[in-house]
Parts: C-alpha cells; structure tokens; sequence
C-alpha cells in the first residue's frame, strides 16, 4: 500500500478515528490492537500471501531472541542460533531480490567465457513490499539480543506490532529495536500539539513528493532516455541530474517526513533519515546526512564485525569499500547500483587516505582545500546520481558521454519555470545551514503552523499525477 | 481564554490565513497565466448509459476490466460476431455511433478490443485466449510492431490478480471523482503539462468508447501505401512470425481475418502482412483524414473511415459464400 493512495487513506482514516475518539491511551490492549490489524491490512493489501514471508522473519527472529538469551546456553550455541536467523531472514531478502540478478550473472559468465547459453529462465517474482528494510528492523533485533544491549521481548505480539508497524514498513526509515521498545509502553495521547506536530510533518511530506518529486519525475521521464541522450550536451546532462539528485531527495525524504508525522499521531517518534545532504563537506559526512538509518545500521551491524576503524588503513578503506557495495547492493540487483556504490565507497577510501574526512581538521586545513574537497564530494555524488537512475550500464555511459559533447541542436529539455522545483530544496539546505552553525534546530510552532497551511494550499494547486516512490521498488 | 487555547487558536488562525494567501495568490495568478488550465476531469463529459465504466483517465482501466473481467464485460464480447482489434486508433475509430446502426441492420454483434499505450495484438490475443472467445472475423487495425508488441503496462496486467483490479480500478475512479469535485472548485497548475490527455469512458456492452475529455491539437494526416516499402517489408521474414502464428491460432477457432490500418500509422506493413497471410487488407479510398492530436481520427474522419471500411467489409463479409 502507497501512503499517496486512496486504499491507505481509508485505512488510515479508521485508525486514526479509532486513536481519536477511543484509543487516547496507545498502551490500552484495543488500541494496540487496531494498529495490528492495520498494518496487517496494510501489509497483505500488496499481494495477501506475502504476509507469511513476513511471519516468517518475524517468528524466526523473535524465538530466536528467547533461545538466545536462555542463560545455560553455550557461546558457540547462541552464535549458531543467530547465524540461523540471519541465514532465514538474509535467504529471503537474496531470494526475492537477487536470484534473477545470480541468473542473468550466470547467463553471461556463460555465454562470454565458454560460449554455452545455458538458458536459463528468469523466475517471476514480485518482491515483497518493503522487504530490504523489514528484514533490518526485524534482524536488528536478534543481533542486540545477542550482543546483550536488549532484554528479548515477554510477548509475540510486541515483536510483531515492531516489525509489522504501517508508518516504516515500506520505506523506512530503518527503525531499530533498540528505538522503538522503549516506546512501547510510553503513554501518548493525541492532544492538539501532537496533531499539529504529526500534521506538519505529513503535509511537508506531502508537499515534497506530490509537488516537488512527482513533477520533477514527469519532466525528467522522457529525458533520460537513450535518444534524448545520445544527443544532449554537457549543460542540459547537467541540469537534468541536478533536478533528478532533487527528485530523489523530496521522494525519499517526502517519505520519510509521511512516515515521521503517521509515526508521531500514532504515539511514537521516529528518527530523521535525512539532514541536508548536499552540504556534506566529506564523504562520510555525506552518509551521515543521507540515508542515515541505513548507513548507520549497516556501520553498527556490519562495519563494526568487519574490524570497523581498527587496524590498518588499508584494512579501513577495504571495510569502507565492502560496506558501500552492500549499500549498492541492497538499493537493487543491478550492475548499476554496484558501480553507484563503488563509487560512493571509493571516495570514502580516496578520503580516508588523505585523511579529507575528519571534521576535527576543518579548522586547521587550508579552507580552499576544504571548499575544493566540498566541491569534488558534490561533483562525485552527482555524478554517481547517473548511474543509480539509468536502467543500464549502457545508459549510464551514455549519460556520461553527453559531458563531452558541447553543443547540441537539442531543444532546451527543461523550462525555466519547471526550475523552480529546485527551490524547495535550496531554501531547505540554506535554512539547515543556518541552523547548524547557529545550533538553531527547529522552527516554532507559529513558523510550523504557517508552514502547514501554505503547503497544504501549494499542494492542492501543483501535485503531479505520477505518485510510485522511487525507493518503494528497494 | 487559557493558554493553551490561546495557543490553539492562534495557530489554527496562522495556518488558515497562510492557507488562504496561497490559494487567493493563485486565484489572481491564475487569472493572468496561461499555464493554468481546468483539469480534464473536471469538464469530462459523463455517459448516461449504465453499460459505461471510466477506461482511462491517467490510468488504463480497461486493460484490467477486460483481462480479469469485472463487468461481465467479456460475457457481452463473447457473443460478438466480430471482434476489432487495434491500438488507442481503433479504439477512437470504432464508435459505436460509426458501428452500431450497420451490425443491428445486419443482426449481428460485434465487439471492439482495441487498447491505449500503443498495444499490440499481445494482450487482446491474451485475452481472446483466456476466455476462449470464438468470433466469425476479427479486424484488425495494424501499425508497425502490431504483432509481437506488448507495452509495458500490458505486461504487467497480465501478471496481475483479479484482486490487483480491483485496486487499481478503485483508486482510479476515487482520483477522478476527487479531482472532478476539487478542482471546480479550485485552478490547478500543471507544472509538467502532456501535449495529449484524455479521459474516456467505455462501454461494457460493446467495448466501444466514449471520449469524456480530450486535450491536443489537431492535424490532418494521410493514408499512404507505397508498393516499394511494402516490398522491403516482405523480405523481412524474422516479421511476419507473431502474424503467422496468429493468423494459425484464428483459423483454428474458424474465424477470419481482416486486415485494416488506420491513418497515421504505418499501411506499408500493414498491407505486407495481409499480402504474406494472404488475407483481405481493407482500407477506405479517402486518403485525408483530420486528427484531435496527430494520432487519432475526430469523430467525423472516423465516421467517413468506418463507413468505407464497412461497405468493403459488407462485400467481403456476405458477397461471397460467407
């Protein structure tokens, strides 16, 4: 189920209705229960019997815990029950997600190495919805029981509430159990703070997909096409992977702010994903600012057990490099997201080499060479930008090529009121920049309340009819 | 008053006023831009006949009311005589105001599967198969690619459920209905507006349409044939494979083929693939045709299409033994 979607808006309208006028106190055994049937209704309104994928991780995870945690047990006993449940939950994901992308390796190595063409059928699967960033949530669970930083949970029900919560099934943000439990039991009624709080976030969120993404992702379809692009010069290349690093940024952070403000009415706060990514004066700061419930879970999770920061430089960018190819990986089975990656973990090495990532230093560099390095940090994730959104490899070079080509008879791509979509993001990462070096950090509920009215009126006015969130195919 | 009503209160006043700033900035804006136009939902005309379902409207419905059936719409299709199929042309040529009078004189029904986003013969094939429909002729209104193309929304209805119909139909017609209510009430600003847009309601009775709304610009295009093009088809054998199959798979269930083109597409292959099958290729002798957008014939260049095509169709239908 989309949040942009009138089956979700009847849905939500019920829970919410219910969390009105009956379920003030979220804690109360009814309440709890409508949301579990809403996010049962939730899950199963994609294809209904994906739900048993679901249980599955969920009731692999959860006993998991309670085995884990029986005090008799060996080391080597609990780390073989972990091993399991992350062998079940990561079987799943590869299943679903990568097994055509193992086919289709396969075929080629084949075909171009000993020139046999095994043919292979590719399998029709549909890939359940937010498969990528349950199977996190609900993993992060087992790992903390195991590493001893929770107590495992007294009841199924608690577990599956977590896992099976409507607001970040989808498209996260990555919630831990560590983040969510301690809210559990925390009674939170909806007062008039908390709905204008929660109804801000929504229509922000609202405001940033329907308008700003949905209309960027019309004008932008036909372009990034091959035969527009085997013809485009280097400006228009340029312009249209600037409004595409800006499609991508109000998609997922429109989500994210949906999910924040469902979240928040619902009686839980949900972290941020996003914090003004295109100021990132590094790399790492870079992943610190995007997607962060991701590239801080996969850090705690597996760059940590990699060796993390220990050991040699070599050994450092080696571990950078593996985690940001798991990041490519994880976005999609497809040479293109591995490369987008790569990328992303070579900069990350290239900087740690220089020793170009400590904020620490900022003050004593040179500042041209820190405004230099803030300059080649944007041009790189640009740049990777093309390769995440192109279909191909093949597309993606062809992208690439049009930054050699210096004039065209192309007629000019996009106009020049479709530029002001930019604006939004602009006048968000300049307001981000104020607050963080006046550690200034939010606006007051005058600011929000206005906010909240003109955007909703803006949306009104400007959505755009296309409304499939890009990280909903994740 | 408390504070905390106070507080309430003045908020409620801030996000009203904001809220009525933008909306009265595009009130005025709108009286001055060319850029703001009335959505198509809003002045769609709605048929009066109960048989009529909304088949597109950002959204092709009808790919999945006929694949999965939800109107019985396949029961009417299944007592059809004559089943035309064809792209969004045969769909905008085949009005039931163009067919009906001629097939109720000869008693005979008929029924018309041709489909948005450019669709081949892939998906109405899919469907004639899935329900084992048996018709006496099928036309068919070929353009280039007709035969082994299926588009990609196509491909995904065919892998869809009944209950992934009954989504996507529920959504679609929400959104119209939401839209139609809101915006004559309110302008909108299409940031990204589409050359061509459409509303269109179809009928489950005869898969005829009704066009609600249209937007694009009209032209005039011609019915070309060239002998030398035709030629150079005809060497292509790789073309004609999804042809031959489909012409085998129709005289199997003993009906018969008509080939037609509709103008702007491309007659050249058209004309190759009736010569290679060997069937009839059936074209009217007016050559200039008026267009709503470039692609599709307006009503009255439909209704000189249809009626020619029909006179030669009635020769070739009951002249001979058939």
């Amino acid at each position: 189920m989309n949040f942009i979607s009138w089956s979700f808006f009847f849905l939500f309208l019920q829970v919410l209705a219910y969390r009105l006028f009956l379920g003030q106190d979220k804690t109360k055994w009814h309440m709890t229960f409508v949301v579990l049937l809403g996010s049962t209704i939730f899950v199963m309104w994609h294809v209904p019997i994906y739900i048993l994928i679901m249980l599955t991780s969920i009731i692999v995870d959860y006993y998991a815990a309670q085995w884990i945690m029986k005090e008799a047990r060996p080391l080597a006993s609990k780390r073989l029950i972990l091993y399991t449940s992350l062998s079940i939950n990561l079987g799943l994901l590869i299943f679903f997600k990568y097994t055509n992308f193992f086919l289709d390796s396969a075929t080629y190595l084949l075909a171009n190495t000993l020139a046999y063409n095994p043919n292979i059928p590719r399998l029709e699967l549909i890939l359940p919805m937010g498969i990528s960033f349950y199977t996190f949530c609900s993993m992060s669970y087992t790992i903390d029981i195991y590493r001893g930083k929770l107590p495992p949970l007294k009841r199924f029900q608690d577990f599956y509430y977590f896992v099976t919560f409507f607001p970040h099934l989808v498209a996260g943000p990555i919630i831990r159990a560590g983040q969510f439990f301690y809210q559990l039991p925390r009674k939170r009624t909806l007062n008039f703070v908390v709905f204008s709080e929660g109804a801000f976030l929504i229509i922000r969120g609202l405001f940033l997909k329907m308008v700003c993404a949905d209309n960027i992702g019309t004008i932008l379809k036909p372009l990034w096409k091959d035969e527009f692009l085997s013809t485009a010069p280097a400006l228009y290349a340029l312009e249209i992977v600037i409004m595409f690093s800006a499609q991508i940024f109000y998609d997922f952070e429109g989500y994210t702010s949906i999910a924040r403000g469902l979240a928040y009415w619902m009686g839980y706060k949900f972290p941020i994903n996003f914090k003004n990514p295109y100021l990132a004066h590094s790399f790492s700061n870079f992943w610190q600012r995007w997607h962060i419930s991701l590239s801080s879970w996969l850090r705690d999770y597996v760059y940590v057990s990699l060796g993390g920061n220990r050991g040699t430089k070599l050994k450092i960018i080696r571990n950078l490099i593996i985690i940001m190819l798991l990041v490519g990986l994880w976005h999609g089975a497809a040479a293109t997201f591995l490369i987008w990656g790569a990328i992303h973990g070579l900069g990350l090495g290239v900087e740690r080499w220089l020793g170009l990532n400590s904020k620490l230093k900022i003050g004593i560099r040179p500042a041209y060479i820190s405004f230099l390095w803030f300059l080649s940090v944007q041009a790189v994730v640009l740049i990777a930008w093309v390769f995440f959104r192109s279909s191909s490899m093949h597309q993606a070079v062809l992208f690439l090529h049009c930054f050699l080509r210096v004039r065209s008879e192309v007629p000019v791509p996009i106009g020049n009121i479709n530029l002001l979509l930019l604006v939004p993001i602009v006048a968000m990462h300049l307001y981000g920049l104020r607050a963080e070096r006046s550690r200034r950090n939010s606006l007051n509920y005058a600011h929000k309340a206005a906010l909240t009215g003109a955007l909703l009126a803006a949306t009104l006015l400007f959505y755009g009819t296309s409304n499939d969130f890009i990280y909903f195919q994740f | 008053m408390t504070g905390r009503r106070k507080t309430i209160a003045f908020c409620l006043t801030i996000s009203c006023f904001s809220f009525c700033v933008v909306q009265i900035g595009a009130f005025i804006f709108c009286s001055y831009s060319a850029k703001t136009q009335t959505p198509l939902v809003v002045n769609a005309t709605i048929p009066a006949g109960a048989d009529y379902y909304l088949g597109y409207s950002s959204g092709g419905v009808d790919h999945y009311e006929l694949f999965h059936n939800l109107d019985a719409t396949i029961d009417n299709a299944r007592e059809a005589e004559v089943i035309f199929l064809g792209n969004s042309r045969a769909k905008y040529t085949f009005l039931r105001d163009n067919l009906a009078p001629y097939f109720a004189e000869k008693k005979m029904k008929y029924y018309v599967m041709g489909f948005g986003y450019g669709e081949g013969a892939q998906f109405p094939w899919a469907i004639i198969k899935k329900y084992n429909l048996k018709p006496k002729w099928v036309v068919v209104a070929t353009d280039s690619d007709f035969f082994p193309h299926l588009s990609e929304f196509s491909s995904s209805v065919l892998k869809s459920t009944i209950f992934d119909a009954y989504k996507f139909k529920f959504e679609t017609v929400i959104s119209f209905w939401f839209r139609r209510v809101l915006h004559s009430l309110e302008p909108y600003f299409d940031i990204s507006p589409k050359q061509t847009d459409w509303i269109e309601f179809r009928s489950s009775k005869d898969g005829t349409i009704l066009v609600g709304a249209y937007k694009g610009e009209k032209s005039t295009v011609s019915l070309k044939i060239s002998n030398a093009g035709v030629n150079e088809l005809l060497d292509n054998t790789s073309l004609f494979q999804t042809p031959v199959a489909f012409k085998q798979y129709f005289e199997k269930i003993g009906a018969k083929l008509i080939i037609t083109c509709i103008p702007p597409s491309n007659c050249d292959y058209a004309a190759g693939v009736a010569q290679k099958l060997k069937i009839p290729f059936v074209v009217p002798n007016t050559t200039e045709f008026e267009t709503m957008d470039g692609s599709h014939l307006t009503t009255a260049s439909s209704k000189v299409f249809v009626s020619e095509f029909l006179a030669k169709f009635d020769a070739i239908a009951f002249s001979k033994s058939d």
